[in-house]
């Protein structure tokens, strides 16, 4: 067995018994955490990174999951593990519209207008607060330990179902990437016109990514707002969310499969470390060293770090030996 | 013009050397080693310590709020050390660990797990914000810690949380305090705007003082949100000029609150304003707005003047320390520490379940913990203070002073208002 | 709703859209010279204001007066920033040169709670009350200054570009820079330039600001996405469009307030973003 085999299987068991070998809860929650990052920039990924569509408005999406499960839990009681479908669904429909209007837009355009439309939503759910319940946010019912309604008092449930998640985006984004979609994706983002004179409907091929893009944004959305309990317009719709799940992505390597998954154990760790080591004590620290390493990062990697990392991984399976039995 | 597209075959081409590959791993080993940091901040339950996590926003949008209560509430900590700290527990010292939550829900996540996972707390308070307060009060539920808040959301203690105390005064209540307040001094069938900004607190007060005012009978003539980010409060106070109102409700933020005044007298609308707390009553607005703010009443939730034992000396303290007045939920945090140190001398221990049961029976009419309007902290079996109310404060010769209720007032409310230009 | 409370909200609308025009101007120029984006342009203003602040705080220097000092003082900041920042990524995909400004809206923002704390700031003035009555309705002094100081300030620039040789050689690269290389125009100092300028016109925005307003570490996002919106409905790159853009934007906003909602003001912004996008996407000056 090659190690490029046994190497991604180890880490793999690695990843399934992590929570078990963590001092105390705190960290299992940030693993959590690191699994909803790389989910959403996994799936910003589709659109943003391989349709190079920068969009920076995909708390859209997210928050749209979040809300609609939130409210349907709460007014028919429906189970969340049926609403995560439902909001998911919900992001959907939304990206139909927004591609219309945004994708005959380039670069910068872009991604202003999926700012503005973003921002304009989540105006928008402030203002209806008779349906939302505006700027007081909503809450998840607390029924403690409720499996079937996707409430857990362990954080491991929630860690397991967020790896999930997270290896069922990488496979996807994988698949993507090498599938017809994925190719005429490419294609676009390296010039649009050639790729239509080929005979590609760019129009299609990118509603298709928006829209897979956010679905699965919006199933991390319903996720969200199960495991924290309680959803607000400006965190589950704000430009702050967005910005960072496209950081995940630019961090770790627009257009690439693992790059969001390093891209959000990276941005994770940087939030953890500055929140830690200086938390409380000085006003603004914290948030000007992280945009101090933003842009350190975007002057040092602005293509992001992956391409270091896997010459690394290269560098460790070429010294690894291959285990003895079934050739690679 | 495209640029840089990233394409999957190239990432893989130089084979790395033998010292890329060692100053490689050792980066991810100072990575992984600087991971081990969180520990720091991890306070072992030394016999002679007691630790309380304390959760506010000393940054982002709530940041001047925020810090005043982390001031209050150093305050208090160094007051209870210096009489001596918890002395069933054999003078134990009183240890806050701070954490800001930065004005957002998803820090106040991240910091109240960090807290209470790893803080050995006794108990946690904050955080302003109602919204964060949710956040914090179900993760405290499932760590079984005991917090203690001064926020007010009516939902914060309706979800019957078991952990969840809270001293203040509930969402619902102020608005009808406001319209009994104004229907004393201004009399019945007045005309009243209301305004409010968009946010948890503006949302949460504005459906109370709309139902108060329909119960006191006053004819509303506006009822209207507005996003407290505006560069100009003309259009807003322009709407609430063609209302021709007698009486105002706003409930604002700090900037909007200075600027709808401003305008107000700008515009020569001379209704009388009721705001509602949080920008109205820090010591901002009237160094701000000077003579202008004079006879502007708010609603609050404490002040540093109400009818309370010692809570003169305590304000007297407070601005020595820090030079400014000591405001509402400041105020409320300083008590809030009090009633904590009070649970863990009851249960002589620092296991939060044995403090919480302590402080389900909390009952303090005396000393510092007690200093609520209505001078009474006992908490229902939903964790809420049900003997405290809001009050009315009015600036009178640039002092904030409360005038309603009776009770809790020790000077008498200044009625009626005078015009723009002629106060002060 | 009477005619004075419309014509009042007409007025408000236009005398903001001064602001929103000054703040779009700096955002068009550093677009159209340098292709750069800049999310940080709201933090510029930011710092023009504590700027003005802290001289009339310690010098008593008159806000007004100060436009002679924040002026330069922005203009070499930008030069600094454009040098060390952008320069090295003036060649990297739109995401990082977002992401850079991004990131330094970040950290200027934060540095200055950091330093400055979250304290409101204002400058009193003897003029800043003062107000013309004109039938039923009010304009503050204040306000019709920075409007004025802006059309000025707009109009200079206009002058500057048109009428100078630098001024064209700008105008020259923001249509093709190769062919500038050709005719002689270095661009690293056109580049330079334009982002000194944008950055001294956001500085003279906070300068013309401040006394109206009050100072604090974010109050730089408020006024950037509004300037977007202008910036794309008059057309990236536009002076002429930035204005008519901000006029057209300044009175939506405010007559939404009035007949839509007070907290529905920013949605008419964007609604106005989104039917540009949908309509006339090269914006008002563009090829449609």
């Amino acid at each position: 067995m090659s190690p490029r085999t046994y190497v991604p299987a180890g880490f793999l068991v690695f990843l399934l018994v992590l929570p078990h070998l963590l001092p105390n809860p705190f960290y299992v929650h940030i693993a959590v955490m690191m699994a909803v990052f790389a989910v959403l920039g996994g799936t910003w990924n589709i659109i943003g990174g391989y349709g190079g569509q920068l969009s920076l408005g995909h708390a859209a999406f997210f928050g749209t999951g979040a809300y609609v499960s939130t409210l349907l839990v709460n007014a028919y009681g429906i189970s969340p593990w049926i609403t995560l479908w439902l909001g998911g669904l919900a992001a959907l429909l939304l990206s139909v519209p927004v591609g219309i209007i945004c994708f005959r837009l380039q670069g910068p355009y872009f991604a202003i207008a999926s700012i503005g439309l973003a921002e304009a939503l989540r105006l928008l759910v402030l203002h209806f607060r008779d349906i939302t319940n505006g700027a007081q946010g909503l809450t998840v019912p607390f029924k403690g330990n409720a499996p079937w309604l996707l409430q857990f008092d362990s954080k491991f449930p929630y860690y397991y179902l967020a790896l999930v998640m997270a290896v069922g985006v990488v496979l996807i984004v994988r698949r993507m990437e090498r599938s017809r979609l994925g190719h005429y994706l490419v294609a676009i983002g390296q010039n649009q016109d050639a790729a239509e004179a080929l005979g590609i409907n760019s129009s299609r091929a990118k509603a298709k990514a928006l829209a897979l893009s956010a679905f699965l944004t919006g199933v991390a959305g319903v996720f969200y707002a199960q495991y924290t309990y309680v959803i607000h317009p400006d965190s589950v719709f704000g430009l702050g969310l967005s910005i960072q799940i496209a950081l995940v992505a630019i961090v770790g390597g627009v257009g690439t499969v693992l790059g969001p998954v390093l891209g959000a154990v990276i941005m994770e760790f940087f939030i953890q470390f500055t929140q830690i080591a200086f938390a409380g004590q000085y006003p603004g620290l914290e948030l000007m060293v992280y945009g101090g390493l933003l842009v350190a990062v975007i002057l040092w990697r602005p293509r992001g770090v992956i391409p270091w990392f896997a010459r690394l991984y290269e560098g460790l399976v070429a010294r690894l030996p291959a285990a003895r039995g079934a050739q690679a | 013009m495209k640029k840089g597209h990233r394409v999957h075959s190239e990432q893989f081409r130089d084979p790395v050397s033998r010292r890329d590959f060692l100053k490689g791993a050792a980066a991810l080993g100072v990575g992984a080693g600087l991971t081990g940091l969180p520990l720091r901040g991890v306070h072992a339950a030394a016999a002679k310590e007691v630790n309380i996590g304390v959760l506010y926003p000393t940054s982002g949008s709530q940041a001047r709020f925020g810090q005043m209560c982390v001031n209050a509430i150093k305050l208090a900590v160094d007051d209870i050390n210096n009489a001596g700290g918890i002395k069933a527990l054999g003078d134990a010292k009183i240890n806050a660990i701070y954490a800001d939550i930065q004005s957002d829900p998803g820090v106040t996540r991240n910091q109240a797990e960090r807290l209470m996972a790893t803080g050995n707390l006794a108990a946690g308070t904050g955080c302003y914000v109602s919204t964060y307060t949710l956040v914090a009060t179900e993760v405290a539920e499932r760590y079984k810690i005991p917090f203690v808040t001064g926020s007010v959301a009516d939902k914060i203690t309706d979800r019957g949380f078991k952990f969840t105390f809270q001293v203040s005064p509930k969402a619902s209540h102020f608005g009808e305090m406001q319209m009994e307040f104004a229907a004393k001094v201004a009399g019945p069938g007045k005309r009243a705007a209301v305004v409010y900004e968009d946010t948890d607190y503006g949302t949460a007060t504005s459906k109370g003082v709309i139902e108060g005012a329909k119960k006191y009978g006053f004819e509303v003539v506006m009822n209207e949100p507005y996003t407290a980010k505006f560069t100009d409060a003309t259009p807003l106070v322009n709407k609430i000029k063609a209302t021709k109102p007698d009486l105002m409700f706003p409930v604002s933020y700090i900037t909007d609150a200075l600027l709808i005044i401003r305008t107000m007298k700008q515009l020569n609308v001379n209704a009388s304003v009721f705001g509602g707390g949080a920008g109205y009553i820090i010591p901002d607005f009237y160094k701000d707005m000077g003579k202008d703010g004079e006879y502007i009443y708010s609603a609050a939730s404490w002040n540093y003047d109400i009818n309370c034992g010692e809570v003169p000396k305590i304000a007297e303290a407070y601005e020595k320390r820090y030079g400014e007045f000591l405001m509402e939920h400041a105020g409320e945090a300083y008590v809030m520490i009090w009633v904590i140190a009070d649970a863990v001398e009851r249960a002589a221990s620092t296991d939060p379940v044995k403090v919480r049961d302590a402080m389900a029976k909390t009952n303090l009419t005396k000393g510092p913990g007690s200093v609520m309007p209505g001078c009474h902290v006992e908490f229902d079996d939903k964790g809420w203070n049900k003997h405290v109310h809001p009050v009315m404060l009015q600036w009178q010769k640039g002092q904030l002073r409360t005038v309603f209720p009776e009770s809790d007032s020790r000077v008498k409310p200044v009625w009626p208002v005078p015009d723009w230009g002629k106060r002060g | 709703m009477d005619l004075t409370t419309i014509l009042q909200g007409l007025l408000t609308g236009i005398l903001m859209a001064g602001i929103y025009a000054l703040v779009a101007i700096g955002l068009t120029l550093i677009f159209g010279v340098v292709r750069i984006v800049n999310f940080a342009q709201g933090e510029f203003v930011m710092i023009g204001m504590y700027a003005t602040f802290w001289l009339w705080k310690a010098w008593g220097i008159d806000p007004y007066l100060s436009l002679l000092i924040t002026m330069p003082l922005l203009f070499c900041f930008g030069v600094l920033v454009q040098r060390f920042l952008f320069r090295p990524i003036l060649h990297a995909p739109d995401l990082a040169q977002i992401f850079m400004t991004v990131g330094i809206s970040v950290v200027l923002m934060n540095a200055a709670l950091f330093f400055f704390t979250a304290d409101f700031r204002s400058v009193k003035t003897a003029y800043a009350e003062w107000a013309l009555r004109l039938g039923g309705v009010t304009v503050s002094v204040t306000r019709l200054f920075a409007f004025l100081g802006a059309l000025l300030l707009a109009g200079l620039l206009t002058v500057f570009l048109t009428k100078t040789d630098v001024g064209k050689a700008l105008r020259a690269v923001a249509q093709d820079r190769e062919v500038c290389m050709l005719l002689g125009i270095n661009p690293e100092r056109m580049y330079l330039l334009a982002v000194g300028l944008g950055a001294a016109l956001a500085g003279a925005a906070g300068s013309l600001i401040v006394p109206f307003f009050y100072v604090f570490p974010t109050v730089g996002v408020v006024f950037v996405l509004v300037a977007f919106v202008v910036v794309i409905l008059g057309t990236l790159g536009s002076i002429e469009g930035a204005l008519l853009a901000a006029l057209i934007v300044g009175v939506a906003e405010s007559l939404g307030i009035l007949f839509a909602g007070a907290d529905l003001g920013l949605v008419v912004v964007f609604a106005i973003l989104v039917a540009t996008l949908i309509l006339r996407p090269s914006g008002l000056m563009g090829q449609a």
